[in-house]
């Protein structure tokens, strides 16, 4: 047995226990014992765990311009309704105070990243991270480091089959490159998942209450019902703007932004669950929780899941909050 | 004669803030666009979309100031002559009043004096509007929170002996003439009496604010029963070729607007 074959195997066994530890650490963080709801999730607080902050904003627009206290213009230019009453709801509050506080209207964007930073989105997370659907981001550290070490072992893994193959190993040494090809095809494949999974903090507990909103509530389906909140609220929390039933209204809330900050919009990608409930679209976000549809919630393993139904990076994307 | 204007319908004024509001209202036969506020080479999308759709828009003049001792600014007139071309309009309007003189900005539609001889003046600068203009020219009744002493005239025998000179279409605001009969007791029914409503292009409708025993129209509240009841009585001397509503800030909701609208078509047939 070569010292190469012997090196080749220390390698794969890395990239296999660090692979095997970091779901492992997956699975124990995300299983937070769920807490006592007063009732079935709101619109916002299935928004915030199938888009993050982004999704909420834009179903609390969506609602807010349906109920008539604001109004969207061409050009994304969101106003507040003379004479409407202040909304019970703490986003909705928010989103109001914020225009009001603006003298009335302000740009899609800016009202965005204003929410998005407030008290209101705050309390909201507060409100998850206590009923158990959300875990706290500092949970998720050990995982990160895990993920970050999975990484460097597969680099380490391509550095040697690389090298390996330079040396020309000829027939006897094919077992070691083979062996080295695998860690690293295995491993950078289990670190595309992973990354991608830690990009949302949703327990384990948070994917089911999704996942069971997913099955309760169809794509394109139009409740019959004068309650919003039904009819418009729980459609664009769970699979976007396009819910919304009025292609104008979508149109303007999802212009991009051209202030061009950006991670307003907070948190990860939600979207890494085994089950593409919504089957992509929605918001037309840029990625991570830039409210980019359509995620899903499966109550299916954190860990080894396959699939992501938002994909692109984390935060907000390009242009702040703004793109959609 | 009446039949030279284009029938219009109801309508609303369009303004950027309440611009997809105005696309979605139902029964939105004609808009009204206010001239300074737009670039005819590149119009908003949403009039754009209007005319698409076949609407009517009106590009509604607000510093022409024809009712000034100088004449009306060339520049001023080929923008509202190019904003008509670009939405291909039936007609523009415009409104009786001076608004400067001698470089100073008056920052309002002020009244103008009604004596034989402003009429000269004001009958002049009309005419070189309506040359430079591409469509007719609809002028404005305004409202005034006083008259000039000299005055010779009431405004309906002004504006009708204007008409009969020019050759110049009407604009009859109905709120404005309320306007003036609480602020300046003048009366509307007389009013509507003298104007030569035969030469009506459309109407105007709009809400304000009672303050201190004074009328403010401000084009931002519900619109008041007598002025309703005003554009009732127009009505009943004549059918509009259209009646618009306008609203420039402290926008209600789409459904309070579609409201009004009812209330102006429910007017309407009253008469």
């Amino acid at each position: 047995m070569s010292l190469l074959f012997v090196v080749a195997v220390a390698i794969a066994l890395v990239v296999i226990l660090t692979a095997s530890a970091l779901r492992r650490e997956q699975r124990r963080v995300r299983s937070v014992m769920a807490g006592n709801s007063a009732g079935p999730p709101t619109p916002y607080e299935l928004a915030y765990l199938s888009g993050g902050p982004r999704r909420v904003i834009n179903t609390a627009l969506g609602l807010l311009a349906k109920a008539g206290p604001i109004r969207i213009s061409r050009g994304g230019l969101v106003s507040l309704v003379a004479g409407a009453p202040p909304s019970p709801d703490p986003v909705e509050h928010a989103v109001m105070e914020t225009l009001h506080q603006r003298g009335g209207s302000a740009p899609v964007g800016d009202l965005r990243r204003a929410v998005a930073e407030g008290k209101a989105m705050e309390g909201l997370r507060y409100r998850l991270l206590g009923l158990g659907l959300l875990v706290p981001d500092s949970a998720l550290d050990h995982a990160r480091t895990l993920l970050n070490r999975l990484l460097i072992a597969s680099v380490a893994a391509a550095v040697f089959t690389v090298g390996c193959l330079i040396a020309g190993p000829g027939l006897r040494g094919l077992p070691t490159v083979l062996i080295g090809l695998l860690a690293t095809i295995g491993g950078l494949s289990s670190y595309s998942r992973q990354r991608r999974m830690l990009r949302d903090t949703l327990s384990r507990s948070g994917r089911d209450v999704l996942a069971a909103a997913y099955r309760s509530h169809a794509r394109g389906a139009r409740p019959a019902t004068a309650d919003l909140a039904f009819a418009v609220g729980i459609p664009v929390a769970l699979y976007g703007l396009g819910e919304l039933g009025e292609p104008g209204l979508q149109e303007e809330l999802q212009r991009p932004d051209s202030s061009g900050s950006s991670g307003a919009c907070g948190g990860g990608s939600p979207g890494a669950w085994d089950v593409n409930y919504g089957g992509g679209g929605g918001d037309m976000g840029s990625g991570g929780w830039g409210d980019s549809g359509g995620s899903s919630g499966s109550s299916g393993d954190s860990g080894g899941s396959s699939g992501s139904s938002c994909g692109g990076g984390g935060g907000c994307g390009g242009g702040g909050c703004g793109g959609g | 004669m009446a039949a030279e204007h284009a029938a219009l319908g109801v309508g609303i004024g369009w303004r950027p803030e309440i611009d997809l509001t105005v696309e979605r209202l139902p029964g939105i036969d004609f808009v009204e666009v206010v001239a300074e506020n737009i670039d005819p080479a590149r119009l908003p999308e949403s009039l754009r979309v209007l005319r698409a759709r076949g609407v009517p828009v009106i590009p509604h003049g607000v510093g022409l100031g024809v009712g000034g001792a100088e004449p009306p600014d060339p520049r001023r007139l080929a923008h509202l002559a190019d904003c008509a071309r670009a939405l291909e309009a039936p007609l523009v309007s415009e409104h009786l009043a001076f608004v400067r003189a001698g470089g100073m900005e008056a920052g309002h539609l002020l009244p103008v004096p009604r004596t034989r001889q402003a009429l000269s003046v004001v009958a002049d600068n009309v005419r070189r509007a309506q040359d430079a203009l591409p469509v007719p020219l609809a002028l404005e009744n305004v409202a005034a929170l006083f008259g000039w002493p000299e005055d010779e005239m009431t405004e309906a025998a002004f504006l009708g002996e204007l008409v009969e000179t020019t050759g110049v279409g009407l604009l009859v605001d109905v709120a404005n003439l309320y306007t003036n009969q609480v602020n300046l007791g003048l009366s509307a029914t007389a009013a509507l009496d003298g104007l030569p409503l035969a030469e009506l292009a459309y109407v105007h409708v709009a809400g304000g604010h009672s303050r201190d025993g004074l009328w403010h129209d401000t084009h931002t509240a519900h619109v008041p029963d007598e002025v309703l009841g005003i554009l009732a009585e127009l009505c009943a001397r004549v059918d509009p070729p259209g009646v618009l509503l306008e609203w420039d800030d402290d926008y209600p909701s789409d459904g309070a607007l579609e409201g009004e609208l009812s209330r102006i078509r429910g007017a309407m047939a009253r008469a």
